[in-house]
Formats: C-alpha cells, structure tokens, sequence
C-alpha cells in the first residue's frame, strides 16, 4: 500500500491506454460521446490558456467529511446550503464490494452551463477559469441549478439566491489553499494550474469519473484520480435507488400555463379575425373577439407577474432579459414580453372597436393595421412559447431536454385557446344575445381543434413516457418510474378529467343545439376549467418528476430525503 | 417587517451574514468565523487526541481549527473536530439544576439546594442500606484531573467503591488484557508505529470512521500493508490492501490460527520469547488444534487470505496490530485482547515504534480515567487488594488508611443488576448517558424506576437520562474549562477552557469541590484546592515512579510540546514513544505472560425464529448518544437517523427494497421505522446498525451479556429478526 505516492494514478491518468475509454458504458450513447467540441475553446476561455481547478484523489479518499464541514464553516453556509458534496459509488459483492468516495466542489467547467443560462449575468469567469457567482447580480431565478448537471449551484434559501464554491479564489490569492484542500485529512483534494489542452485532452480519453454526467455537456475542469485498476463502468452511485419529487416552482405552473392559454386563444381570435374580415362578416363575432382579446391580454398580464414571484428577489425582474445572448431564460421574458406588448395593442383594438363599438375600425387605421399588429402578436407569441419551451430543454435534465418540451409548449395552446373561444362565444351569445347558429360553425371548428390536439398530446406523452422507461439514460428512466407509480393516481384523476373536458366538447361539436344557452355556457366554463385542470396537473407533474443529473451521492440524506 | 419585506421583495440578501474578512492567522474568511484571539486546547470527542485552536469572539467558540504545532493531527480535524464549537450554544444545553416535582416535571433550583437534595438523601439511604448502597457511573469524557478528583470523592468521601465509569461499554476489556498480559495497563505504542510499521493489522477496528486523524499517521507511510479484519465491509476495510471477512467473534480463531502458523512454520522470534515471556510451551500445545483448514472453516476466511496474512506477521520487521470495539465488545474481550498481546509477544512486535499491540481507545479521556480514576484500581495503576499501594497512597494523601478501599467495587453492569437486586438505592451518572448506551434498554429503565434518588450531571438536558432524573446538576462541557485529556498513545495533552460555561453551569471538578465541602471533607481530600491545576500537581506526585508516570509534565510543557506520553519523568522528560522498550514488564518476574484462549459460543446465536446477527458500529458523523452531534445542524444533516445495513441477497428474501422502512426484533424488543440501507458492504446472516441516535435506539435489541473479567457488554453481536415496517 502506498496511498500517498503520485505515481499511482488510475484510468483517468492514462494509466490505462484507452481500454475504457469512457466514463459510461458503450450502451449509452448519449452519455459516452467524447468531448469534440473546439468551437468551446475561446467562447469562456477567451485569452486564457490554462485553468486552475480541483484535482481529487480518489483514491486517496476516506470519506471522512471534513471538506463538507470545513467548507461550511469558511463560509459560514446553513446546513441545507452546501457548497461541497461527499458521494459513494460501490460495486461488487461482498466480500469483495469495492467502494470510493466522491468530494465534489464546483466543477469550474471550461463550458459552464450556469453561466450561459443565467440570466443576469451573474456568473463571471477569473483570469484563473475560476467560475465566480456575484450574488448582488443574481435575482434568484435558480435557472443556473437547472442548467448544472452536477448540482452545484444551490438555492440558499435564507439568502434567496443562488450561492456555490468559487474554489475559495480569494484564498488562492492569498497564497493559501481553500477550506477543503486544507481541512482534508487525506490529502485527497488538491488544486493545481494546468495547459486547457490538457483538460480537453484527459476528457477525450477518459471522461470524468465513476457514473457521472458525460463531460462533452460542460467541459469540467475537475481532475479525478481513480484508484488503481479502477473497473469504472461496474461503479454505480449509491443513491441512485432514490428518485424524489423535485420542487414544483407553483408560480412557473401557473405562468407557463396560463401564457399558453393566453397564446392559444391570441392565436384563435386572430383567425377568427382573419376569416370575419375576409369572408364574413360578423358582428356577433366582432363582439367576441372584442371581449376575448382584452380577457385573454389581462390573464397574460396576470401570469407574466405572478411569475416573478418565482424569483428570490422579484424587485430586480427587470435584470432578466439582460443575458439575451446566451440565456433561453433572457430570451423568454423578451419573447413573452413582445407578445404582451403586441396583444396588448391587439386587444385594445379590438375592444374598442368591437367590445365598445365605441370608435369606427377606419379611425385607427382599418383593418389592415389591426390584422398586422394581430399577426404580430402571433409572432412574438410564438418567439416568446419557444424560448420558454427553451429554457427546460437543458442536457442536466434528461426528461425536459427533448422537443418534447416544446410540442407539450404549443399543445397546451391549441387546446386551450380554442377552448377559451368557445366560452367567449357563448358569453357574447348570452349577454349580447346573438344566435347561437351564427357563431356555431366556429366554436364546432374550434371544439375539433381542441379535441384534436389533446387526443395528440395524450397519445404521444403516452409514448414517450414508455420509451424513457426502456431507456438507458438512468434520469429518463428514473422519470418515468416516477410517473408510473408515483404519480399513478394523479395520472389516472387527470386522465378522467381529461375525458370529461373531451366529452364536454361534444356539444359544441354538434349542429344543432340541444340545450339551452345557458346550459351550453355553463358546460364550456366546465370544459374550459377542466382542460386548465388537466394542463396544471400535466405541468406539475413535469415540474416535480425530473430527474436530474448528479454526482453521486450521499445514500443516508439521500434516503432521509425521501420522505413519503 | 420592513426588514422582512426588503428580503422578500430581494432588497436584503444579507449580505453583512455573509460577509468575509481577513483572519491574521488563517486568511480569507466568512467575517463571523473570525475571532478575537485562539485557545489552544485539545479535542474532546475521541481518543486520537487532536490539538485545536477555538476561535473566541464575545464569549463564544464560533470557529475550530487543528493545531498544525500539535504532533497528533499537525492541523487535521475530522468534521466532528472541525464543528465542536456549535453544541456549546445549543438549546439542549443544561444551564440549572433542577429538582424533580412529585407531579413530574422539573423546577430550576439553586446550587445549595440541589445539593442538598442529593447529599441529604445520599446519606439517608447510605445511613440505611450501608455506603455502598450509593453507586457512581462516570465517563470517559472528564478530564484527568476531574476524574482524579471524583475518584477521590466517591471513595474516601461518600465512602462507596460501586464506582465504576462508561468506559466499562468499551475499554475494560483491553484494560484486563493489557494487565493480565503485562502486569499493567496501558497501550504500549504510538501514532508514529503507523507511519513507520510495514504491516498494520486492524481487526475490529474501522478506524475511516472512528478514529480517522489516524489516518494522517498512516498516510505518511510510504510502504506497508494495511490488513482489515472485520465481519462487515466498513470504510477502513475499502482502504484496506487485503481484508478478512471475519465470521462473528471468530477472531479468536483467526488469531489462534496465526499463531499456530508462526510457530509451525520457526516465525516466531525465539530469543525474544525465552528472554522476557513466559507459558511459551503451554502456548505451543494449545496452538496445535488451530491448524490452517480448522481456522479456514471457523473464520470463514479463504486460505488464501490467511495464508498471505501470515506471511505478512511472520515476515514483517515492525507490525502494529490495532484493533478496537470489535475485540472488546464480547464476553470474551479481555481474553482476546491477551491473544492478541501474545501472537505480538512472540513475534517480536513489542517495545519498537511501529510494533505494538495497540488498543485504540473509544473516548477523549477513556485514558485519563483509566490512569487516575480510583474506579477500576487506585490512582497511578496501583492495585486496591495491595496493602503496600493502599499505604502509600494513604501517605502521600495525608489521610487514614482504613479509609482506603481494599477492593474493587460493582463495575458497571454489576451496579446495574446491584440496583435490580436491591442492594444499590442511589445512583450518580455524570457525563453519560445510559438511557441510550447501555445493553437491554427495557431491563436497564427497570433498574432506574427502583431508585430512590437518580442524580444526573450533564451539559445537557434533556436527554433521555436526564428526563429521568431526581436532581439534574447543569456542568461545563469542553471548551469550558481547563485540565488535560490523554489519548491513546499515552499522550495527556491540554484542554483548556475558551468561555464561561453557559448559565448556571459549572464544572464537574467545582461540583466535586462543592460536595466534597457540603460532605464537610473538603479539607481532608481538596485542602486548598481551587483549581484543576491543584490536582495535576498531586497527581504528579501519586504518579511519580509508576507507568503511568507524570512527574516529569507541566502544564507549559504539555502545552508547548502539544502533550506529553508518559512515563514522563526524569529519565524520560520528554515523554515515551513506547512502552516496555527493555523487555521488562509489570509482572512480578518482569516477564510477559503468553495467554491464549479458545472460542466459546456466542451468548445468542441465531435461530429459527431470529435468524441475523445484528453488528453494531458508528459513523463518522455522530460521536456516542449523539447529545453533542446532534446539536450541530450539517453533521446531524449528513446522518439524520438510523439505518439498517443489509445485504441485497436478504433484502430480497425478505422482499425489501431500497425505498422501504424496515423494523428490528430481538428477545428484548424492538426498534421500528428504520431506514434500509441494501449493500454489498455486509454478509447476508448479518445486518448492521449505528448506535448514536435515541429515538431508534439498537440497545432496545442488544443482548445483556458481559465479559466477566471487564464488565464490557456483548454489544457486537446478537439475534434479531427482520420485518417490514407498517407504520
């Protein structure tokens, strides 16, 4: 035994010519893929050639948790908020079960993905490639703990912002080690200074270590040691039997939601508008868009500010577009934003011209500037759902990083803006007392629509969630499991509410009118809060049964936290 | 609100909290970890001994470092170590004394009256069931000075030898074998022997867990071979270069099996044996039915693995057997420990640096009650039934010698089955915490509702003693006052007090003053005492001459050279690095006795209706009962509660799975709601559990059997049955 000599390096130190080439087995593909990705270099490296960042000796380790403690106490973190994380990965039987330990920091990634998504421009990267969070910037979105596929930046609750390990940089220039490197009895974690070609070049070949994320969605700056002989792809991480319910973020729920609907029925008042001024003319028509729209603008309005609420610090929203560049969250509260402005023109439009009747359509242009400004809204509709769509499509989150996600995005609008449409049309009916056969022929349009796209949707997920469940990708499958039995009662309640939204359809898919007005009103409010329903439920059960991906982790917190 | 608002709305991320500075000594650091002036002192959780400084600012320890100076750890903490500031401001601290009500509940009391509560019914009951009617259950976390202290009070004070301390739980036994082996106790290495051994043997010792500073020594090892015995699979066995997977108390055999095999094959060190031991030829015909395929089959170790352990005793130039609960844990403790002592006596590894049957003790101060405690023997390895030792010690303390006790009294177990039967009325508990750590909880608690008066003296409340308890006396924990701890390679290191104790509280060595005057003795046994000091300096004195030898320390020396091993004198004034250098021994030819032992049954073996041996152990994270590391918010995070160890082969017998909550059961009772932990790292007759946490306290399972030679209960094994929990 010679633990401490620096002759003993693993697979990772090339010890082993490429008979593992990768930290994942060839079965997963998508996990394996080798770090090729030049176009990185200069994009945070930009006049910087080398990189100073953790080197930890697995194989040194012995899990004792002193850097866990030590780093709390040098930043005087609560114990939720821990910078650095002490994991386990095992394999084997006994007696001979191997284990090791894992003492993770932040990765200092050369393509770090907190940087690139945040917003705010909260990240900033030193002169050493040291990934540094300002938390004056940041507003406590917490998009970078999505964006990190090893769970390094932490909400701190208590602060409402996000904190992590900046690798103690102030220290290093201090001409002293940080709390960890110091604290570490086993003079496992070490930090050293190396060329980034050589980071590049260890990835290629090796990966990062046992059953961690692929190297090619970051370009992680940490070195790992492995222990000697190391069988890397027989190690599995020791909590990984635990998949708990992530946090639900109620007030994302509701805005992402609700702008849907606020989409899908823009989208439908403009084709209606379209097909009364071309074709018909129809001034009970006229009168439910003039209704609808401003309806429609002030649920937008309503979402798009209770969405701030998700934030830590709600005062300083206005710093998210900032970061337009690179982040799909920047890009969202533009896009969303554009669409507000443009619906709230449209609306008001409309609601003055076809609501109040107050003005003549010639006074303000005619119809031509209104179909413009409607087209618009549509545009910038469809620019802001994308981006936000965009913003979940992130690699540290396997079963929201599909087009799925978007699909899902702009499905929820074709069911629930046709359905809004019919509500309206039997409002407009009901007050202003038009006949129901006039607008018949557009809320059967309308109820197809719906029907359709619900039908899709339903089928698909279906699909889907049965491939993730065959898959290799552990977060994907780990999803699914979620959802099959976890969540098996909440699917199958939200399943039957689905059927009741689809067969409360049927009478406006109908010619002829059985029921009464008012009877038909009240069975579009249910089919219009049934269909919210099924969408709130389908967008929970998004938010809280992602797996994301990780380091391996500590099996007891990891168990405790599994509550139920 | 304002300021409540300003954080919600995000004006406030509190950024003053969160503010850094720079510390003179240590750099860059969080501004609330920066203190005004460091103390130095020495750890108070386990044995290893590691030199701290405590950051003081206002009256409170808010940062802990190690002392790079100290010679222990050189600047190494284990997270424990690292945040033993944050129980000294819990809650759960003990701040007055406080009387029990008929109705039940506690009211706070003064000083005065508390101790007149336990004095006046001390002496009723002694006056009416005799003196030893009172018994004592002390620790092993007092300082020396305070067990010195207590010592004197229990036995020429209150004048009852029922006296015996925690340290029964887990080092009796290496105390009896040490002394059957050597004619004394005491470890006879050091720290150094890990760095320089080329063979370390740890059998039942998970030292990744328990000790793990020790592992700073070991990493400076450049070359040698760490072997691991143990029937689980632990963190220390992961590291290890060849482990053993040991059938449950067959350490016996794998020793005996060792030894036949240094003899058989002319391994053994002949002139060592012949110079200083003796019962060599007994040893020899004993060994003979150990022969390799018997050890095979009783240890369950392949021969492969014990061929290559062999060879590495038999050819090692300096072996360093360590080895910890799992040897003491066992009514055969003390036995095994001298089996040990024996297979290191006759090959040669006594006496060097590196080569030293090591026990490596369990608490901070085990060691410093077992130098000067006067529970187990007289104060500087002296022996009560000795007439020349009662004399001496009667001289040198000025007092009668009819005062002085001619026997050792109930150990712990004896005075808990003194209090079932009646005999012991009254109980003192100070520093520990039964109602956790004691064997067969349902019939311990039985024990404790027959008392007359319990009193516990703690630094914290509640806990579950406490809670039972007549009188609760508040007393400072570490870092709250002055003295000396001594670990376990003999080093008594300072630990000194940083801030006042909180409240009421007061130190165990000032409540054994007060006693002592409320006994009106005080003259007698603490003339002039005010400080602990006062009592190193006389146990310099009582020591001077003995092993445990302590003439040659000051409180200055201690403190600059980061502690001292005895026999500090002197001949030796800058202490020892090991013990019996010369080959003489503490026996009364000056030679060691070669002792052996053969396997006896386990006191509960499984059977068809409990069908596992339940192992029992710690983790890193959590020190004893948990009273101190529960109180610190990321090591109570990192292990929140109990889990059982169980292999997957069993879980799927049992048809348990990693998400499910399972319940124990033994004879005794059982313990519910436990997390499963499935893992390769346990053999599948066996589960695993740790033992700190009392709300799924493992000692409700236990079984209430004990090494008659020590008293050291039979914690490690016993059958239990599984189930699935249903809550």
């Amino acid at each position: 035994m010679n633990p401490s000599s620096d002759t003993k390096q693993g697979c990772c130190g090339g010890g082993c010519s490429g008979s593992k080439p990768t930290t994942e087995a060839p079965a997963k593909p998508c996990e394996s893929a080798p770090v090729d990705r030049p176009d990185i270099v200069g994009f945070r490296t930009e006049g910087r050639e080398s990189q100073t960042r953790f080197h930890f000796h697995m194989d040194l380790c012995i899990g004792c948790h002193a850097c866990e403690v030590a780093c709390g106490e040098q930043n005087n973190l609560p114990a939720e908020t821990q910078w650095r994380r002490v994991g386990e990965v095992q394999s084997g039987t006994f007696p001979d079960t191997q284990s090791f330990f894992l003492s993770s920091g932040c990765n200092h990634c050369l393509d770090a993905a907190c940087a690139k998504g945040c917003p705010v421009d909260a990240y900033q990267v030193n002169d050493k490639g040291i990934v540094i969070h300002l938390d004056d910037v940041c507003i406590g979105c917490g998009y970078c703990t999505w964006n990190c596929p090893y769970g390094v930046p932490t909400m701190q609750t208590d602060r409402r912002i996000v904190t992590k390990c900046d690798l103690c940089h102030n220290r290093l220039e201090d001409g002293q080690d940080p709390a960890c490197v110091a604290a570490c009895p086993a003079g496992a974690i070490e930090v050293e200074t190396v060329a980034i070609a050589q980071i590049f070049a260890e990835h290629m070949e090796n990966g990062v270590g046992p059953d961690m994320p692929a190297p090619n969605l970051t370009i992680p700056s940490t070195k790992i040691t492995l222990p000697e002989g190391m069988d890397v792809a027989a190690f599995t991480k020791v909590d990984q039997p635990f998949v708990k319910p992530e946090h639900p973020h109620t007030p994302l729920i509701v805005m992402t939601v609700l702008t849907q609907l606020g989409f899908g029925g823009f989208c439908t008042v403009f084709m209606a508008d379209l097909i009364r001024t071309f074709f018909f003319d129809s001034a009970a028509l006229g009168h439910v868009l003039g209704w609808l729209a401003p309806t429609l603008m002030g649920i937008v309005a309503l979402s798009l500010g209770a969405s701030t609420l998700h934030l830590g610090r709600p005062i300083h929203a206005g710093r998210a577009m900032k970061n337009w560049k690179s982040s799909w969250l920047s890009r969202e509260v533009l896009g969303l934003s554009a669409f507000a402005g443009a619906a709230m023109v449209y609306a008001l439009i409309l609601f003055v011209t076809e609501g109040l009747g107050l003005l003549d359509i010639g006074v303000i242009g005619g119809s031509a500037v209104r179909l413009i400004i409607g087209f618009g809204t549509v545009i910038c509709g469809i620019a802001g759902i994308y981006c936000s769509s965009m913003i979940y499509r992130v690699p540290a989150r396997p079963a929201w990083d599909s087009r799925k996600t978007t699909i899902d995005f702009f499905d929820v609008a074709a069911i629930l803006g046709p359905a809004a449409f019919i509500v309206a049309a039997m409002v407009a009916t009901l007050i202003a007392g038009h006949s129901i056969g006039f607008l018949t022929g557009a809320m059967q349009t309308a109820a197809l629509f719906a029907a359709i796209a619900f039908v899709f949707k339903h089928t698909k997920n279906a699909y889907i969630i049965k491939k993730w469940h065959e898959s290799d990708t552990h977060e994907l499958k780990a999803s699914a499991e979620m959802r099959i039995t976890h969540f098996f009662r909440l699917r199958m309640i939200r399943n039957s509410i689905g059927i009741a939204g689809l067969l409360a359809l049927i009478p406006f898919m109908s010619s002829t009118a059985l029921l009464s007005a008012v009877g038909l009103l009240a069975i579009a409010l249910l089919m219009l809060m049934l269909f919210l329903a099924v969408s709130f439920i389908n967008r929970y059960i998004f938010f809280v049964s992602v797996v994301p991906r990780n380091i391996p982790g500590n099996y007891v917190v990891a168990s405790k936290g599994e509550a139920h | 609100m304002i300021k409540k608002i300003k954080h919600l709305i995000g004006l406030d991320i509190k950024e003053e909290e969160y503010a850094y500075g720079h510390d003179p000594e240590y750099g860059y650091l969080a501004a609330r970890k920066i203190p005004d002036r460091w103390v130095k002192s020495t750890c108070g959780y386990c044995s290893v001994g590691c030199g701290m400084l405590l950051g003081v600012k206002d009256d409170k320890i808010i940062s802990v470092r190690g002392d790079k100076d100290h010679p222990v750890n050189e600047g190494d903490l284990c997270p424990k170590g690292l945040s033993e500031h944050h129980p000294l401001t819990s809650p759960d601290r003990a701040v007055s004394p406080l009387l029990k009500q008929p109705d039940g509940s506690f009211k706070e009391a003064s000083w005065d009256e508390a101790y007149d509560r336990m004095v006046d019914t001390v002496s009723k009951v002694q006056k009416k069931y005799g003196p030893e009617s009172f018994g004592v259950l002390s620790t092993g976390q007092l300082l020396t000075e305070e067990f010195y202290t207590l010592g004197k009070l229990v036995q020429l004070g209150f004048g009852t030898n029922n006296y015996d301390g925690n340290t029964t739980l887990c080092m009796s036994s290496p105390v009896v074998g040490y002394k059957q082996s050597f004619g004394s106790d005491g470890p006879p290495g050091s720290y150094k022997g890990l760095a320089t051994a080329d063979v370390i043997f740890l059998t039942g010792a998970n030292i990744a867990d328990n000790h793990p500073i020790l592992w700073h020594h070991i990493r400076k090892n450049k070359d040698f071979k760490l072997i691991v015995c143990d029937p689980r699979k632990t963190k220390t066995a992961m590291l290890a270069d060849l482990y053993l997977p040991l059938k449950p108390r067959r350490d016996i055999d794998l020793i005996n099996g060792l030894i036949h095999l240094v003899i058989k094959n002319g391994k053994v060190d002949r002139d060592y044996i012949d110079k200083h031991t003796t019962g060599y030829e007994e040893l020899c015909k004993h060994a003979e039915a150990f022969d390799l395929a018997t050890t095979v089959e009783r240890t369950g170790i392949s021969e492969e693995r014990i061929l290559e352990t062999y060879e590495a005793i038999a050819n090692g130039k300096n072996v360093f057997f360590g080895w910890t609960m799992g040897i003491n844990h066992s009514t055969q403790g003390s036995d095994t420990v001298s089996l040990i002592n024996t297979l290191a006596l006759i090959t040669g590894n006594i006496g060097r640096t590196g080569a030293a049957p090591m026990s490596i003790t369990g608490q901070c101060n085990a060691m410093g009650s077992r130098e000067f405690s006067f529970s187990s023997s007289p104060p500087g390895y002296r022996k009560f039934e000795k007439a020349e030792d009662r004399k001496e010690l009667a001289e040198l303390w000025n007092i009668d010698e009819s005062l002085m006790p001619t026997a050792r009294g109930g150990n712990y177990p004896e005075i808990i089955d003194g209090i079932l039967e009646g005999k012991i009325k009254a109980l003192w508990v100070i520093a520990t915490n039964p109602v956790v750590s004691f064997s067969d909880q349902d019939r311990l608690k039985k024990a404790l509702a027959k008392l007359e008066i319990l009193i516990v003296q703690d630094g914290f409340h509640p806990t579950p003693t406490t809670e039972l308890a007549d009188v609760v006396l508040p007393a400072a924990i570490w870092g709250e006052k002055d003295g000396s701890f001594t670990n376990t390679e003999r080093r008594a290191s300072r630990a000194n007090a940083a801030v006042p104790p909180p409240g009421m509280a007061r130190s165990d060595f000032q409540i054994c003053l007060d006693l002592a005057d409320k006994l009106g003795k005080k003259d007698m046994l603490f003339p002039e005492w005010t400080r602990t000091e006062d009592a190193f300096e006389e146990m310099r004195k009582i020591s001077k001459g003995r092993l445990c030898d302590y003439s040659g320390m000051t409180v200055e020396k201690m403190t600059e050279q980061g502690g001292l091993q005895w026999p500090c004198n002197e001949a030796n004034p800058d202490g020892s690095d090991s013990l019996y250098t010369d080959g003489i021994f503490k026996t009364e030819d000056g030679k060691a006795k070669l002792l052996f032992t053969s396997p006896e049954k386990l006191p509960e073996d499984v059977d068809g209706s409990y069908r596992l041996i339940l192992n029992t152990g710690r983790t890193v994270e959590m020190w004893h009962t948990g009273t101190k590391t529960r109180n610190v918010p990321l090591l109570n995070k990192l292990a929140p509660e109990a889990w059982v160890e169980v292999n997957p082969a069993t879980a799927k017998y049992y048809g348990i799975g990693p998400h499910d909550r399972v319940s124990l059961v033994s004879r005794r009772g059982r313990v519910d709601n436990l997390m499963v932990r499935i893992a390769e790292t346990i053999h599948p007759d066996h589960v695993f559990m740790p033992f700190h946490f009392a709300e799924k306290c493992i000692n409700k399972l236990t079984v209430p059997a004990f090494d008659p030679k020590s008293g050291t209960p039979n914690y490690k094994q016993c059958a239990v049955q599984l189930e699935r929990y249903r809550g």
